[in-house]
């Protein structure tokens, strides 16, 4: 075959671009230090890399959230570890005055003490971690509790903000990482609290703690995928209010769940059939749902396991009674007008009703016959209230009226129950954190390695493999010369 | 016979010879013109005289030159550089779009998790107006890169449409080229003068060029004249007649499209019929990787993010005072345009307090519809019919895009390694050779120096003649 000249320089030159090319792209891959820079050099590491990269942000954020879920935590543990430590000095303030060992000037003094440890629950209430109030539940960013001059204490978060909100701590799974001052300070047990002021010293008594939800005429549908489901009208208790709604979309289709939370005294709808299903909450004819603590806004509930739970407390009922003379009283509900005279005793609930209905929603009140109530007279049925109860204890010191702080001293248990219920709470809390965030680190830990792996370049394999072309190259550039030495003109010359 | 024929020989020989290394000369000018193929001399012995003793030589003469040409060979390279001009430019623009989308340098997956980690980070304090902000920030920085990658694809389509328009007018101009060309071979008759060799290797340099920009039949006729045509049998070169390639807009793209002009006013589509070379690949990346390919992926990327993250804000509220619902995040396009137009919609980009965090009226300060728009980074959407999450819908654009590039670079290697062969064939036979051609202009030194010699030889037989007669 016959070899041109003009054959032989441009087959050099694709050598050397060949060369120059594979050259400069080693050189590129150990000046970044990755073996993969572009999808084409290799696209299913560059997808990959791509994927796990938006992976590991995604749990960075993860790691984010768990730490505050963790910081918030830590935050309530010294919360209620000082909490139980001034509760206990409240309460050895209280079983002091009940038993009646208390001068005046003692009283003062206690007095003054119980005003103390109110100021620092506000404190602690109005903690503030970063620009957050940790109490605030979802209402974050103004301090939740006020102190009033006469010791009582304001809760200002708006009803629909005193749940704690959740974020995610791991991919599809959520975790309530603040605990409301409505969780903390307060408990959904009806109490009954008396005006220390008050006259009457001898026993009252409230003698149900699980409201009564009256289904009638007018709030027993429920509208599912547009078709409405009618409940049996009659008095039920959470738990079998839930289990007659089961009942009821169960006759519809099979696979619906629906549980009360006597802590939240909420309702929980779960779909567990194949389909979605819609709970139409803006419906007008979904008389139901303000019952259910549901607010107007229809719930889509995905298959195989979705949910939807009450927006609202469905419990948060009070009542202030009133008494007329020493045998009647007058109520009002919710701070409402009140009622006008009902006699003491004579029926079976708050009411004067002889069954539960929509208005006394199954609360009676007795009062022992052994002492006299006086007109003006007053006792609250409202939440547990930790402020209240030492507002109350505060209240019995100045009127030196030991019964209420006797009452008071059984209260401060339940006050110990709350306190150990969010710190259990936020202990398993801290747990789940800390098992989350070994986990989070792992996958972390791996994905950086699979990216690493994917990506990341072998520096001395391609140190070792520059220096073999660089001598490729440089062998290339002696063949030139070399060739330019045996052509026929170098002879001729 | 006479020493005057003496001479005549000498003559003859003496312009051989000078022919020839002219000839050599020129071949070795062109010892790297592309297309130029070798010449030799092809010497004859002059017609014999007759004389006392019978027929003598009377020196040589050039009955003309050897041009090395296989046009079979050169009509498989014009082939070759068919496809691989096609390839080349497929590298060039598909390297361009992987620019263009390397998540290194785009951050479009990067910035949609980022965009849903900000909502993660609102649902951790939703009142809060910083990190109310911040997401407003992050829906920009989304909203704008999307925005940038659809601007620089279109950019990008635009000079593809451009490159189209110039590729026709370079086909028409190669195609009248060679109808000139033709036109000139026809007229010389023949292709043994180096006139006509010099057309022939034009017009061979052209065909390659044309079978480069796209695929052409081609054949010679017995005048030596060239016929060109479509693969679909459209003339473009006939004699000395060449026929037009135009470009007509596309009313529903807005892009050209290329028609075959038959000279009466009649017109032909060929935009879906060229099967390959430059031309092809041009339209297939404006039309086929680009239109239909990445800007459209791009676009129904941007379609679900918005009507996904809007279906859900619109039934949040804000946590204005009073609150409202119903309220978008992005805004929505009032063309089918999503990627060109995406932007915050002009409640949220006024006051971060329109944006709903909050599933309830009541609630304000919730955090659950924040947490549902969070959840769609990790939730399986439809897009563009394929069911995927957003980030692996990127990273599956960025595997295709590396795919179709490697695919392409692995191609033209190859292409290119076929066609170092043909040319290697070609150079052979074609090719000039330096070594080669300094031994033919010694060879020809040689002839011409000695016959130099023979005049002085005749010059002096005729002084030594002249003596006698003195």
């Amino acid at each position: 075959m016959r070899i041109t000249d003009r054959f032989k320089y441009d087959l050099f030159l694709y050598q050397f671009n060949t060369v120059k090319s594979r050259l400069d792209h080693v050189q590129e891959q150990i000046a970044s230090q990755k073996k993969v820079n572009r999808p084409s050099d290799d696209p299913v590491a560059f997808s990959t890399y791509v994927s796990l990269t938006s992976e590991s942000l995604l749990y960075d954020q993860l790691e984010k959230n768990i730490q505050r879920v963790t910081t918030f935590g830590r935050v309530y543990e010294t919360c209620f570890s000082t909490m139980n430590d001034i509760l206990a000095d409240a309460k050895e303030v209280a079983i002091n005055h009940a038993s009646g060992s208390m001068d005046s000037a003692l009283r003062e003094t206690a007095v003054t003490q119980i005003e103390s440890i109110i100021e620092q629950l506000v404190t602690l209430g109005n903690t503030v971690v970063g620009d957050t109030y940790v109490f605030g539940g979802k209402q974050s960013t103004s301090a939740p509790f006020r102190l009033n001059p006469d010791y009582s204490v304001d809760f200002l978060v708006d009803a629909g903000s005193e749940a704690a909100n959740k974020i995610y701590v791991d991919r599809g799974s959520t975790a309530q990482y603040n605990i409301s001052g409505k969780e903390a300070f307060y408990d959904r047990v009806k109490t009954l609290y008396a005006n220390p002021a008050n006259t009457y010293a001898g026993e009252v008594s409230l003698n149900t703690t699980d409201l009564a939800l009256v289904v009638d005429a007018t709030n027993n549908t429920i509208y599912r995928n547009g078709t409405a489901i009618t409940l049996t009208q009659g008095t039920y208790t959470g738990a079998t209010l839930a289990s007659e709604i089961q009942a009821r979309l169960t006759e519809v289709e099979e696979g619906h769940i629906v549980a009360y939370d006597a802590s939240t005294r909420k309702f929980t709808i779960a779909n567990n059939t194949a389909n979605e299903v819609t709970l139409d909450w803006s419906d007008p004819g979904s008389t139901a749902g303000q019952m259910l603590g549901f607010n107007a806004v229809d719930s889509t509930l995905a298959a195989n396991g979705g949910r939807d739970t009450s927006d609202l407390d469905t419990g948060a009922t009070s009542f202030t009674v009133r008494m007329l003379d020493k045998d009647s009283y007058e109520y009002s509900v919710n701070g409402g007008a009140f009622s006008g005279p009902v006699d003491i005793n004579s029926g079976v609930y708050i009411d004067g009703s002889t069954q539960a209905n929509a208005t006394n929603r199954g609360i009676k009140i007795t009062f022992s016959a052994t002492e006299d109530l006086t007109a003006g007279d007053t006792f609250e049925i409202k939440d547990y209230s930790i402020f209240d109860m030492l507002k109350d204890i505060r209240d019995a010191l100045i009127n030196n009226n030991t019964t209420w702080s006797k009452d008071n001293i059984a209260q401060i248990g339940l006050t110990s129950d709350i306190i150990n219920r969010s710190t259990a709470k936020v202990g398993v809390n801290l747990q789940t954190m800390n098992t989350l965030t070994e986990a989070n680190n792992a996958r972390q830990q791996r994905t950086s390695k699979i990216i690493s792996d994917t990506i990341n370049a072998d520096l001395a394999q391609l140190a070792v493999e520059y220096n073999s072309l660089s001598t490729v190259y440089q062998s290339l550039m002696y063949s030139v010369a070399k060739m330019q030495e045996i052509g026929l003109l170098n002879y001729l010359r | 016979m006479s020493i005057a024929s003496i001479l005549n020989i000498a003559r003859s020989a003496m312009f051989a010879q000078q022919a020839s290394i002219q000839i050599s000369s020129n071949n070795i000018a062109n010892a790297n013109t592309e297309g130029y193929c070798r010449l030799d001399p092809d010497l004859r012995e002059a017609p014999l005289v007759p004389t006392d003793y019978g027929l003598l030589g009377n020196g040589v003469e050039i009955a003309g030159f050897v041009r090395y040409f296989d046009r079979f060979l050169e009509a498989s390279i014009a082939s070759r550089n068919t496809n691989l001009q096609q390839q080349k430019t497929e590298v060039t623009y598909f390297e361009r779009i992987e620019s263009i989308l390397n998540e290194d340098s785009s951050q479009l997956a990067a910035n949609i998790t980022a965009f849903f980690n900000s909502w993660q980070e609102l649902s951790a304090d939703p009142t809060n107006l910083a990190r109310r902000s911040s997401l407003a920030t992050q829906g920009e920085n989304l909203a704008r890169t999307i925005k940038n990658l659809y601007s620089e694809l279109t950019g990008l389509q635009r000079e593809l449409n451009l490159k189209v328009q110039e590729e026709v007018k370079e086909i028409n101009r190669l195609t009248a080229s060679i109808a000139d060309l033709n036109q000139k071979i026809v007229a010389l008759g023949t292709s043994s003068t180096t006139e006509a060799s010099d057309y022939l290797n034009q017009r061979a340099k052209l065909l390659k060029e044309l079978s480069g920009n796209m695929k052409v039949i081609s054949f010679e006729d017995e005048t030596g004249s060239l016929t060109v045509m479509t693969e679909g049998g459209r003339s473009l070169v006939d004699r000395n007649r060449s026929w037009e390639l135009k470009t007509e807009q596309n009313s529903s793209t807005g892009f050209s499209n290329v028609v075959w002009d038959d000279g009466k006013g009649e017109t032909t589509d060929l935009t879906g019929s060229i099967s390959s070379g430059e031309l092809k690949a041009l339209i297939d990346m404006r039309d086929k990787y680009l239109g239909d390919g990445f800007i459209t992926d791009l676009n129904n990327l941007a379609r679900v993010i918005v009507t996904e993250v809007n279906s859900i804000h619109s039934e949040g509220y804000s946590l204005t005072n009073p609150a409202v619902t119903n309220i978008a995040f992005f805004s929505e396009p009032t063309s089918g345009n999503y990627a060109s137009s995406m932007a915050l919609s002009i409640e949220v980009s006024t006051d971060v307090r329109y944006i709903a965090a909050a599933s309830s009226a009541d609630d304000t300060s919730g955090n659950d519809n924040a947490l549902r728009i969070a959840s769609l980074i990790d939730k399986d959407l439809t897009i563009g019919g394929e069911t995927t999450r957003l980030t692996t819908y990127v990273s599956t654009m960025m595997s295709e895009i590396g795919d179709l590039t490697q695919n392409a670079q692995t191609m033209t290697a190859h292409q290119e390694s076929a066609m170092k062969i043909m040319e290697q064939q070609r150079e052979s036979l074609s090719g000039v050779s330096i070594d080669e051609e300094l031994t033919k202009l010694m060879k020809y030194q040689y002839a011409y120096q000695a016959a130099a010699r023979l005049i002085t030889i005749a010059d002096e037989m005729f002084q030594d003649l002249l003596e006698v007669a003195r």
